[in-house]
């Protein structure tokens, strides 16, 4: 039985089956139909709720084993851990006991760590980016030179401080984001969207199986 | 809501859709037969994935491990999900590669639900490899949930474990900088491929290779080899010239005042 | 010519240090510097201002934490404009942190100091899980899909203001104020496409490039892109708030980044001359 159960023809199978599902009531209108993709979307909430654990088990497997073993770092696992289990514990929906969203412990984390720390994950992409341009943008030839120009000149478009001194700035840098970069970018979108297409049809077809265990071969 | 209906059955402004998704199928089925039948269209050449070998070759010389990351998106999202799709695909083409030659592989996951597929990707792909023992479900590490907690604890990765390879295909977003940014401060060959057109410059500038848009949906087919795989994307070429035609002749005939083009798509 | 070398190869922190002297230095000794009002930030401000009254309006703070730093500025003056004027407003979100957001919000702008009441001119439906999955249920069946608010937890239509509102054709604008998925382009799909509402949307700058052919197609009614155009923004409601606070920095940012790149060029061709070039 676990065989069977372990043939590659199972999820296909299945995979082929739920996208038509999803796919069919978009451009066909049948009523049981469409009522059966909207019961499968809410599975999907389900299995979702259900997949958080996973994350919690990765992290308990991988950073328990950190501390149980004394690994370089391993002080930094039991931060984790710790800070893992707390959130979990003061974030639970149990408001009769005090716990969630109103949680003093959890508004503390969650406005005086977890904010702070986000915004400065978010903001370090600056210093990266700064060092990136300086780095990269060099004038090696022309497609280089280009980029090179017209990056110079967005940069310039969008700060005041050069604007206010030479309004063509803006005037220039509203044509490049009017024009080439929106010609670029629909080609992109829709370059992008046709490999979506492509993908979801082989999927459909049975014929992609790269998310599928070992790509699809049979073991 | 009341539903309007195209011979009381195909949904108003979506049957123009319909037609253009079965031609692009039935061009795909084509094409397919003619790769059954020994006829295989030759791609071009994707300079990003063939540097694959050779960033799992210098992670091996090297000594370091390969990072391979699959994105930050779900499987589910219209958009993004294919993207992780395409990463996982690529992934079980790297894990194969990685467990043939020895290299140890660390798969940093976002998504909870991605998870499970990961490992069940990798897993196989060292079984299939005939290095079932060698494989560790450890290195498959579930980050965080949290964008910037998963982009901080990746650069931490980076940053500690100083790998020789760092492959990221798939949907990534504000991160895509902070990763390709600590992988060239670490000196790590990196390979990046997205279809979200607001990080591909990201990319391009800080990784040695980058897979643009559509690539990333034919990476795992171009990898496979696979010669069904192959033909596929002879069918996706053929929406590229159907998209092609309706935008010329769109452009012309509005132009003109005409709005036969728009009139059909809203079919 | 070794310095040019030198300064071409210098170490990246160097570039982080010289970005935090830039960025910091204008938010602690603000230079004053002039702010131009641009199209898109008058473009925003006439949407909102032209708003019939009676309308109802879909504010979604699209973007967690890790964004506030360059929205929140945004979300707060439109919130100020949209509570001055005479329309219903359903606060809603995709993203899980959105409510919270929403919710800081709160604790700056008071909506009963411009004399709204909740439930009868503006109520928060909380975040709803499931991304585009739910966007699209919410288009169908909004007191369906969120059966109750987020601040009292009592059923959404038992408040006066959801009475008539079942649908997305019950809905006359959307906001949406993002910083990446779900964002746009699944409103333009679950809810502008099908059902032909308005939306104007409110972005980081990356997201910018993306919007063009949206806002060139006229999917987008408006478009207001990041830290500076909130500034313009304030000063066009006559409140000069965290925006008009952070310009300087931006501009000061942009400065450096513009002189470090003139002067690595300038580096490159001169040691590109005398020794064949360098990468």
């Amino acid at each position: 039985m676990s065989n069977i159960l372990r043939r590659i023809e199972i999820p296909i199978f299945l995979t082929i089956v739920f996208t038509l599902i999803q796919v069919v009531p978009y451009y066909v209108y049948i009523q049981p139909l469409d009522d059966a993709a909207s019961y499968i979307q809410r599975w999907i909430l389900i299995v979702l709720a259900l997949a958080t654990f996973v994350g919690v088990i990765s992290i308990l497997q991988v950073h328990g084993k950190n501390v149980a073993k004394r690994s370089k770092g391993w002080y930094f696992s039991v931060i984790v851990l710790v800070f893992t289990i707390v959130m979990a514990l003061v974030g639970l929906p149990l408001a009769e006991v005090g716990l969630g969203d109103k949680n003093p412990v959890y508004l503390f984390l969650f406005n005086y760590m977890l904010q702070p720390l986000s915004g400065t994950m978010y903001s370090i992409i600056a210093f990266f980016i700064a060092s990136a341009a300086f780095r990269a943008f060099r004038a090696r030839n022309i497609e280089a030179s280009i980029v090179l120009v017209s990056g110079l000149l967005m940069l310039i478009s969008n700060a005041p401080l050069f604007t206010v001194f030479w309004p063509p700035f803006k005037t220039i840098g509203t044509w490049i984001f009017a024009v080439p970069n929106m010609a670029t970018n629909r080609a992109i979108t829709i370059g992008a969207a046709l490999g979506l297409i492509a993908l979801a049809v082989r999927t459909l077809m049975g014929i992609e199986r790269g998310y599928l265990r070992g790509g699809g071969a049979e073991q | 809501m009341a539903v309007t209906t195209v011979l009381g059955i195909f949904i108003q402004g979506r049957v123009f859709g319909l037609v253009c998704l079965l031609v692009i199928m039935g061009a795909t089925a084509y094409f397919i037969r003619q790769a059954q039948a020994g006829k295989v269209p030759t791609l071009r050449r994707l300079a990003g994935v063939d540097a694959i070998d050779e960033a799992i070759g210098r992670a091996v010389e090297m000594g370091k491990p390969i990072i391979c990351s699959h994105g930050i998106a779900t499987l589910r999202d219209a958009t993004t999900g294919p993207q992780t799709i395409a990463g996982l695909s690529v992934l079980s083409y790297v894990a194969r590669r990685a467990a043939e030659v020895g290299a140890r592989l660390i798969v940093p996951v976002r998504q909870t639900e991605v998870w499970p597929v990961a490992a069940d990707v990798v897993e196989t792909a060292y079984k299939l490899a005939g290095k079932g023992s060698e494989y560790k479900v450890e290195d498959i590490q579930f980050l965080s949930s949290d964008q910037f907690g998963y982009s901080s604890n990746y650069m931490g990765l980076l940053m500690r474990e100083k790998p020789g390879a760092n492959i990221m295909i798939g949907a990534y977003w504000a991160e895509s900088m902070q990763l390709a940014e600590t992988g060239s401060r670490v000196g790590a060959m990196q390979i990046s491929g997205t279809a979200q057109t607001s990080q591909i410059p990201f990319f391009l500038v800080a990784t040695d290779y980058c897979l643009i848009g559509e690539e990333v949906y034919s990476a795992g087919a171009y990898l496979s080899k696979d010669p069904q795989l192959i033909a596929s994307l002879a069918g996706q070429d053929v929406g590229r010239i159907i998209a092609t035609i309706i935008v010329v002749l769109g452009g012309l005939l509005t132009t003109v005042g005409s709005k036969l083009i728009l009139d059909i798509m809203a079919w | 010519m070794a310095f040019l070398e030198k300064f071409m190869d210098m170490d990246r922190r160097w570039v982080y240090l010289l970005s935090w002297i830039f960025v910091l230095a204008p938010l602690l000794y603000p230079l004053g510097l002039p702010i131009p009002i641009n199209q898109e930030a008058i473009k925003w401000y006439d949407t909102i201002d032209k708003i019939p009254n009676g309308s109802v309006v879909i504010f979604a703070p699209m973007y967690g934490t890790s964004g506030m730093p360059e929205l929140f500025p945004m979300t707060v003056a439109t919130m100020r404009h949209l509570w001055s004027k005479d329309i219903k407003v359903i606060v809603v979100g995709f993203w899980t942190e959105g409510p919270l957001v929403f919710r800081t919000l709160l604790t700056q702008v008071d909506p009963t100091s411009y004399g709204k009441v909740y439930g009868t001119d503006w109520i928060n439906l909380g975040y709803i899980p499931g991304s585009e999955t739910a966007m699209a249920s919410f288009a169908k069946d909004i007191p369906g899909t969120v059966s109750s608010d987020f601040i009292l937890g009592q059923p959404t239509t038992s408040f006066p203001m959801m009475a008539n509102i079942k649908t997305a054709a019950d809905i006359d604008l959307i906001i949406s104020i993002e910083t990446g998925t779900p964002g746009a382009t699944e409103w333009l799909r679950q809810w502008q496409a099908p059902y032909g509402v308005p939306m104007i949307v409110g972005c980081i700058g990356v997201s910018v490039p993306g919007m063009a052919p949206f806002l060139q197609s006229g999917q987008i009614g408006a478009l207001l892109p990041g830290l500076t155009s909130s500034a313009e923004y304030e000063l066009l409601l006559k409140k000069p708030g965290l925006a008009v606070a952070g310009v300087d920095a931006v501009s000061m940012s942009h400065l450096m980044v513009v002189a470090l790149v003139i002067l690595g060029n300038i580096a490159y061709f001169a040691t590109r001359g005398s020794k064949g070039g360098k990468k």
